[in-house]
């Protein structure tokens, strides 16, 4: 992607809410330290331990961005995007799954979301998907 | 089974039926080793159980606080493979019945001899045998290590990235110190990474190890920390009507209001039988003769168009709770101080349950007007 639309993206990432969607609490640590690198403001992130509580999350927090895992206890990532997209007022929502699963998987994902990473994955690898995936969402935003 | 090998057994026990004795006797004779577990309640036992289900399990019917035959029941949903031997004096045959329809293996009626206890534990070991023969077969075995082999590798695969990442986070870090030419180092970013980098490795050795564990005993088919789907109604109401016996001796009305005939609910089946028999039976404990519990389930009640939630409430007339002690009820160890034979557990396990399906819980309640407590639990709609 171009600088200068990285650079312009990124003077919209304050305002951005972020979900952060994932059971293991270090892996929502570094999330949110490669999402404040980027300028999302910490006080714009919230983080929820499974899907269940991700849909719980939804109306209350309104997120423009939810980066989720997709192997959790009681609603994995996938069910949880699957009910998101159903539902009108976050049709749109950018949706970041993350996922060790092989590859067949991954095409059972790919309609409900802007991008998908593969673990392992590096600090560039997310920062790639969240650019990607604002462009997108912002572009249709700025249309609307 | 090898004379090597060994026997974790679970004893449920307020009275020492199964006292010390017995157990030396026991680790003596000629059959496997046993490590026992004590639990003086239910909430204690389930406590122990759920975190690691035991093989064997003798069971005191005459529990004073608990319903023995509930605990039983729960043993057994979350467990199939674990033997309960029921205890019981013959003047109770009405519980040995009982033991006997919700299938306890064996019974032992007090005063019993080591012989006695050394025949119950010879059939336990046949039993052991013919179970294993059952779950056995090398095709199931097979499928149950690629099963597990799966999961290590998924897991292993998790941590590490996220290990990596943080890794890279700290690195990160300290390429921008050396970039500013910090002349006094700030340490607290690179602690609080490395300390991130050390609970991954944690998290690895916990579950990984705990996986490698759980796989050689060949308990996949049986694993009671799984979610599955059942029916929380028709649980609520087998519970309600384990209990009517018991309300019937104390003379407490027992009512049951349900807004559904049935409600499809995903969680932990075992340690939601156990949350429900337990606020029933706090009820009932703190119930005098005459005085009426109320049940009700409604719902599920949407909160939007995807998740709604099933309320529960557990409302007594009984003694109710100080203003000064309500704060606390839910807290680990927390016994009340009103019944020598409390221990503190049953409403942190609550509590523990609720928590672990996203739910809330609520207690209102009144000194000498009763206790309400109410429970919601979010579900997808």
């Amino acid at each position: 992607m171009d600088n200068k639309l990285k650079e312009l993206l990124k003077k919209q990432f304050p305002s951005i809410r972020v979900l952060i969607v994932d059971d293991m609490m270090p892996n929502i640590k570094n999330h949110k330290y490669v999402l404040s690198e980027m300028g999302f403001v910490d006080s714009n992130i919230s983080h929820a331990k499974d899907g269940l509580q991700g849909l719980l999350k939804l109306t209350k927090f309104q997120p423009e961005l939810i980066i989720t895992d997709w192997n959790m206890p009681m609603t994995d990532g996938l069910k949880m995007v699957q009910k998101i997209r159903a539902t009108k007022a976050f049709a749109d929502v950018a949706i970041i799954m993350i996922t060790a699963e092989a590859d067949k998987d991954l095409e059972q994902a790919k309609p409900y979301v802007q991008g998908i990473l593969k673990k392992p994955y590096t600090i560039k690898d997310v920062e790639d998907q969240v650019f990607f995936a604002m462009a997108k969402y912002l572009a249709k935003k700025m249309q609307a | 089974m090898s004379k090597d090998f060994v026997i974790r057994t679970l004893i449920i026990d307020d009275a020492d039926v199964f006292d010390s004795v017995a157990a030396e006797l026991l680790n003596a004779s000629a059959l496997p080793r046993i490590v026992f577990d004590k639990a003086s309640s239910g909430a204690e036992a389930m406590l122990q159980f759920t975190t690691d289900p035991h093989q064997l399990v003798f069971l005191n019917l005459e529990l004073v606080e608990d319903n023995a035959l509930a605990l039983l029941k729960s043993i057994k949903t979350m467990s199939w493979f674990t033997d309960v031997v029921a205890m019981c004096r013959t003047e109770n045959i009405q519980l040995i019945l009982g033991a006997m329809r919700n299938h306890a293996s064996d019974v032992l009626i007090p005063p019993f001899s080591a012989q006695d206890l050394e025949q119950t534990l010879s059939r336990f070991v046949k039993r052991q045998e013919m179970y294993a023969n059952i779950q056995g077969g090398s095709q199931s075995i097979a499928d149950s290590v690629e099963n597990r082999l799966k999961a290590i590798s998924h897991d292993t695969k998790n941590y590490i990235s996220s290990a990596g990442q943080s890794l890279e986070i700290l690195e990160n870090e300290i390429l921008k110190r050396k970039r500013a030419h910090y002349g006094e180092i700030d340490w607290e970013p690179l602690l609080f990474y490395a300390k991130n980098v050390k609970d991954i490795l944690n998290f690895c050795l916990e579950n990984l190890a705990g996986q490698l564990d759980q796989g050689l005993r060949q308990k996949i088919q049986n694993d009671p920390l799984e979610f599955n789907e059942f029916d929380i109604i028709a649980m609520l109401r087998e519970v309600c009507e384990d209990f009517l016996p018991i309300c019937s001796h104390k003379q407490i009305p027992l009512a049951l209001e349900t807004s559904k005939e049935s409600v499809s609910y995903y969680g932990r089946q075992g340690d939601i039988y156990h949350l429900l028999t337990n606020l029933i039976q706090n009820s009932i404990k703190y119930s005098d003769q005459g005085k009426r519990i109320q049940v009700c389930m409604d719902g599920p009640i949407h909160i939007d168009e995807n998740v709604g939630y099933i309320e529960l409430n557990v409302a007594d007339s009984g003694r109710g709770i100080a203003p000064d002690i309500l704060p606390h009820i839910f807290d680990k160890g927390f016994a009340g101080g009103s019944t020598g034979n409390n221990t503190g557990f049953g409403l942190y396990f609550v509590k523990k349950v609720v928590e672990e399906h996203n739910g809330e819980v609520f207690v209102t309640s009144e000194p000498g007007q009763g206790t309400t407590i109410q429970i919601k639990l979010p579900v997808l709609l």
